[in-house]
């Protein structure tokens, strides 16, 4: 891939990740009466880049994603949530990703329940209570369907995509 | 196949340790229960990011109110200390040397001797200890005229203080700090628990509650007893003392007739315009004095008092109906 | 180049994994909280016994008193103290409530969720 190829599909995935971020920021943050679950789609463009350019351009539009929303619709407390979070569950999903044993659903599944275990770490720490622990096996479980979707839909793209990147070539 | 479980393996210990990590870190609620003194039981919760933090901090609260009972004791003398024992015992022939806090807590007393109306008596000892012992042996009432007696030995115009001494120009006056001593107490004794470093915590020295910092989970909660039984009403505070004086603590009972423990100077009996009166105020020791002062008082007058010290009341009725002061409900839950 | 199938199966693994976690959790959480209200009797400071509310009981405390606990309250129903004021006072059974006979060094107190922390 041509390296102005790469850098363009850089920030467009980057692009593509704050703006899916801020679209999940607008949903109601319960679905079906279980509070503090979103979909995560994010993640979707980060695995894209992940798969599509390399472990450094993922990282890029991760912490882009982050910093961009914090920017943009967050407080320094969500900053700090979704930053522990994010690095923790990037770092899980490039090393998942390293060993070539886990497909696209294991990858995502990885690195969504260590994105919900990371934020309930950091709101113990924060509230000193230990109470934020009752809630992790719903958010596990949530992490487990949202990341099997996560990955089917990246599964799904990524031949097509690869094929018309590779095809400017 | 191997490789894929040890990868989960390492997966779930992870996710595993990141918890437990996370636990390590939080506090936990620890609580003790204290019965040796100001004749009553003390409960104190904490939370505290350990064990040996917690200690520390009992042994500070303990320490403290241990010492503090020491002086406010008018029933036994200690080696080494003119408490309030030796005060009654001696001040009316000579002046006697006595700690600070006992000063501090006269001076909180004489103040609301004055504004109370003399309501709130530090000086009734000799009408309280007649109904003291009445109330022990449980088979009589005190004499109208003993009483009338032991009224005329009573009245902060015969205690005086000078430097750190105290004297009486009528060896007849006997000194009674029920009133205040716990309040007092137990807001030195927190103060002595927030120097060790605990933020979140509360205390109860027989009823009178000194709260900290909030829990981790939100304000601390009282509740108020209701005089008919269970709970009148919960109370959400955090940094705020609560007391309530109440014609269900102490008592007997004869023929079928309730006697209390707080004695209106007025009437020499005790006090029956409520059940109850409870008190929130930033200051544990006015928190005490008010409840007391305020049992005896009209709502009216009551009110007009409280309001001086920034303190909210509840007063509950024979008939089961109350009265607050305009910010009490905000406690309320 | 991994076949396809093994990756599958990885995957298979790792979701079961987490799913079963949360399972254990659960029951862990489940199992250690304590349910419904509790009478607790404290002599001289430390813990005699905890019993349910919910179900009728005599306890004798060391030969000092005797709590009760009948149809959902507890109440001291005799003592060997001189004041009695543990005997008059009236049963309790809500969260935060107590009864304490000060001679004999004994607290009763009812404990469970949504109660009070203290009671004055």
């Amino acid at each position: 891939m041509k390296k102005a190829v790469r850098i363009a599909l850089t920030g467009v995935l980057a692009a593509l990740a704050v703006a899916v971020g801020y679209l999940e920021f607008l949903l109601p943050s319960d679905i079906a009466g279980i509070p503090g679950i979103k979909p995560g789609f994010a993640n979707i463009l980060v695995m894209a880049a992940l798969y599509l350019l390399g472990t450094g351009e993922a990282a890029f539009v991760c912490a882009a994603k982050i910093t961009v929303s914090w920017l943009v619709f967050g407080s320094f407390t969500s900053f700090l949530y979704s930053l522990c979070g994010g690095v923790l569950s990037f770092a899980v999903m490039v090393l998942l990703k390293k060993t070539n044993r886990f497909g696209h659903v294991g990858v995502s599944v990885g690195g969504a329940v260590t994105h919900n275990v990371g934020q309930t770490a950091v709101a113990a720490l924060m509230l000193g209570s230990g109470y934020v622990f009752y809630y992790l096996p719903v958010l596990l479980v949530a992490a487990a369907v949202t990341g099997t979707l996560n990955g089917l839909i990246i599964k799904a793209a990524l031949p097509p995509l690869s094929k018309a990147l590779h095809r400017t070539e | 196949m191997k490789n894929a479980k040890r990868i989960c393996a390492a997966l779930s210990a992870l996710i595993v340790l990141l918890t437990f990590a996370s636990c390590g870190k939080t506090q936990k609620r620890y609580s003790v229960t204290y019965a040796d003194t100001f004749d009553t039981v003390t409960e104190f919760s904490a939370y505290c990011d350990s064990e040996a933090q917690f200690d520390r901090a009992c042994e500070a609260l303990h320490g403290e109110l241990l010492r503090l009972h020491r002086i406010f004791d008018i029933y036994n003398e200690y080696e080494g200390v003119n408490n309030a024992a030796t005060v009654n015992r001696l001040a009316g022939s000579q002046p006697v040397e006595v700690p600070e806090e006992l000063i501090e807590l006269l001076g909180v007393c004489k103040t609301f001797y004055g504004l109370s109306g003399g309501k709130l008596d530090a000086s009734l000892g000799s009408v309280l200890s007649i109904w003291h012992d009445c109330r022990e042996s449980a088979d009589r009432l005190p004499d109208m005229e003993s009483l009338k007696e032991a009224a005329k030995h009573t009245g902060f115009q015969f205690v005086k203080t000078e430097g750190s001494a105290i004297s009486f120009t009528d060896p007849g006056l006997s000194l009674d700090l029920g009133a205040v001593a716990k309040g007092y107490a137990a807001g030195k004794a927190a103060e002595a628990v927030k120097r060790t470093g605990v933020q979140s915590f509360a205390l109860d020295v027989g009823g009178n509650v000194v709260t900290g910092g909030a829990k981790p989970d939100g304000d601390w909660l009282i509740g108020v007893t209701d005089p008919e039984g269970g709970l009148y009403t919960k109370l959400a505070v955090s940094g705020l003392a609560v007391v309530t004086s109440g014609d269900y603590q102490r008592f007997y009972e004869l023929d079928g007739i309730r006697y209390h423990h707080i004695i209106d100077p007025d009437t020499l009996y005790p006090a029956s315009l409520y059940r109850s009166v409870t008190v929130v105020c930033e200051s544990s020791a006015y928190a005490d004095a008010l409840s007391t002062a305020l049992f005896c008082m009209s709502v009216q007058d009551g009110k007009a008092l409280a309001q001086s010290y920034d303190a909210e009341a509840l007063w509950i009725k024979a008939d089961g109906s109350a009265e607050r002061t305009a910010g009490f409900a905000s406690y309320e839950r | 180049m991994r076949r396809m199938k093994d990756k599958l199966r990885h995957d298979l693994i790792l979701v079961a994994a987490v799913v079963l976690c949360a399972a254990i959790l659960f029951c862990v959480f489940y199992f250690t909280r304590s349910e419904g209200e509790r009478v607790e009797i404290t002599l001289n400071g430390k813990l005699y016994g905890s019993y349910p509310l919910s179900e009728n009981a005599v306890v004798d405390v060391d030969g000092i008193c005797t709590v009760t606990i009948k149809d959902g309250e507890t109440f001291v129903s005799s003592a060997v103290c001189r004041g009695q004021v543990c005997v008059h006072h009236k049963p309790i059974s809500q969260s935060g409530e107590s009864i304490i006979c000060l001679p004999g060094g004994v607290t009763v107190r009812v404990t469970g969720k949504g109660g009070v922390d203290f009671t004055v």
